[in-house]
């Protein structure tokens, strides 16, 4: 990824930044979506002014001196993490492996606790960042083996979260519906949703709401012949169009609200 | 119990539920709502024509060959729910409600609540 790049990926990902606040600290990730580790590293990634960084997820927390989009010290550790207890109060180096290893390791435990991660910003202490080179984003990225320009579209996630759900599902992305699920008939169905009552019913809900600014979901049960119940989602101006049966409703709902809400 | 009693009832059995409305679709209009809800009038038209829309008063399914029999919106901070009376078709029960609403619960209330409404109407 090249500088420019970099910049660009960070603007945008602050211009799309969802601000949520649960007891005073910022919410990241709700545990599930978006992906807490890398929503970790994207906060790391855009912090440019000398910050002291606590992330926490359920009972563990950890907090690093945070500058140029550098891990430059840890502050504390939760004393669950103890791959890193001998490293609090200490400056970070990424030209020692086992440094950098210990603090990808504890990273990557805090983002699988499948709680909320929060983060909370304060001013770093003057004076009391230990010197070190620091861990650069982007080679803690390396480490954990994770792909920098793979973000995964909500959407994506939804459909895949919510598979033992549904009996068909149709994708409306880039102009062109693509069909998804086990029931071929289903399916069929509905592509005729799709081709005779899309364009009528998308502008009905425009009338409601708007509909590309919030993720959005609607049930209606049930409408199709076998007795099942349709649900549309739209998120980030893709839409999809789920056939399912009216007992998936809330478990539908449920995911729905872990993926799109914070 | 009156219609103002039955949807203060479901009300009280779920808080998260902040507006319970009977509505009369053919009319589009709400006839009752709970007693505390925080909504005014132009707030409750607004939903009673959401509901309607959803639920094919115009005489159209909004998608595929049936009207439903309810319908749920949801977005960020709240969820709409809509029944339509299995016994007047044109009588529904119009809720809107935190997202934390317990959904399996509250739907079996507010079909019995709804029934008991149009069986007594």
């Amino acid at each position: 990824m090249t500088h420019d790049d970099a910049i660009a990926g960070n603007l945008a990902a602050l211009g799309a930044r969802q601000t949520v606040f649960r007891d005073g600290r910022r919410v990241l990730s709700n545990g599930l979506f978006p992906p807490p580790l890398p929503a970790m590293l994207q906060e790391i990634g855009t912090t440019v002014l000398q910050r002291q960084l606590t992330f926490r997820a359920g009972g563990s927390a950890l907090a690093f001196v945070v500058s140029e989009r550098r891990l430059m010290a840890l502050v504390s550790a939760s004393s669950d993490l103890e791959e890193v207890q001998h490293l609090a109060g200490e400056g970070l180096s990424h030209d020692q492996p086992d440094v950098l290893e210990a603090v990808a390791a504890a990273m990557v435990r805090l983002a699988q606790a499948e709680e909320p991660l929060t983060v909370e910003t304060a001013f770093a202490a003057p004076g009391g960042s230990p010197a070190g080179l620091g861990l650069p984003a982007a080679m803690l990225e390396e480490v954990m083996e994770l792909d920098p320009g793979e973000q995964e579209r909500p959407m994506e996630f939804f459909i895949e979260a919510a598979a033992g759900m549904y009996s068909a599902c149709l994708l409306h992305a880039g102009g062109a519906w693509l069909g998804g699920g086990e029931d071929a008939a289903v399916l069929t169905a509905l592509q005729k949703i799709a081709d005779a009552q899309w364009e009528r019913f998308q502008a009905s809900c425009a009338k409601h709401a708007a509909l590309t600014e919030t993720p959005r979901l609607i049930s209606l049960g049930p409408v199709l012949d076998g007795g099942e119940c349709v649900s549309v989602v739209w998120a980030d101006g893709e839409c999809a169009l789920f056939a399912h049966g009216e007992a998936e409703l809330a478990g539908l709902h449920g995911i729905w609200q872990r993926v799109f809400t914070l | 119990m009156t219609v103002s009693e039955e949807l203060d009832s479901l009300h009280a059995q779920f808080p998260a539920c902040g507006t319970v409305a009977y509505a009369d679709m053919a009319a589009g209009m709400v006839l009752v709502a709970n007693s505390q809800s925080p909504l005014d009038r132009h707030a409750l038209d607004a939903l009673c024509a959401q509901a309607g829309f959803l639920l094919g008063e115009d005489g159209v399914p909004p998608l595929g060959p049936q009207s439903p029999g309810f319908a749920m919106a949801r977005e960020p901070g709240r969820v709409m729910l809509a029944f339509k009376s299995p016994l007047q078709p044109t009588d529904a029960l119009l809720c809107l409600a935190a997202p934390d609403l317990d959904l399996g619960a509250f739907q079996a209330a507010a079909r019995d609540c709804l029934a008991r409404i149009t069986a007594d109407g």
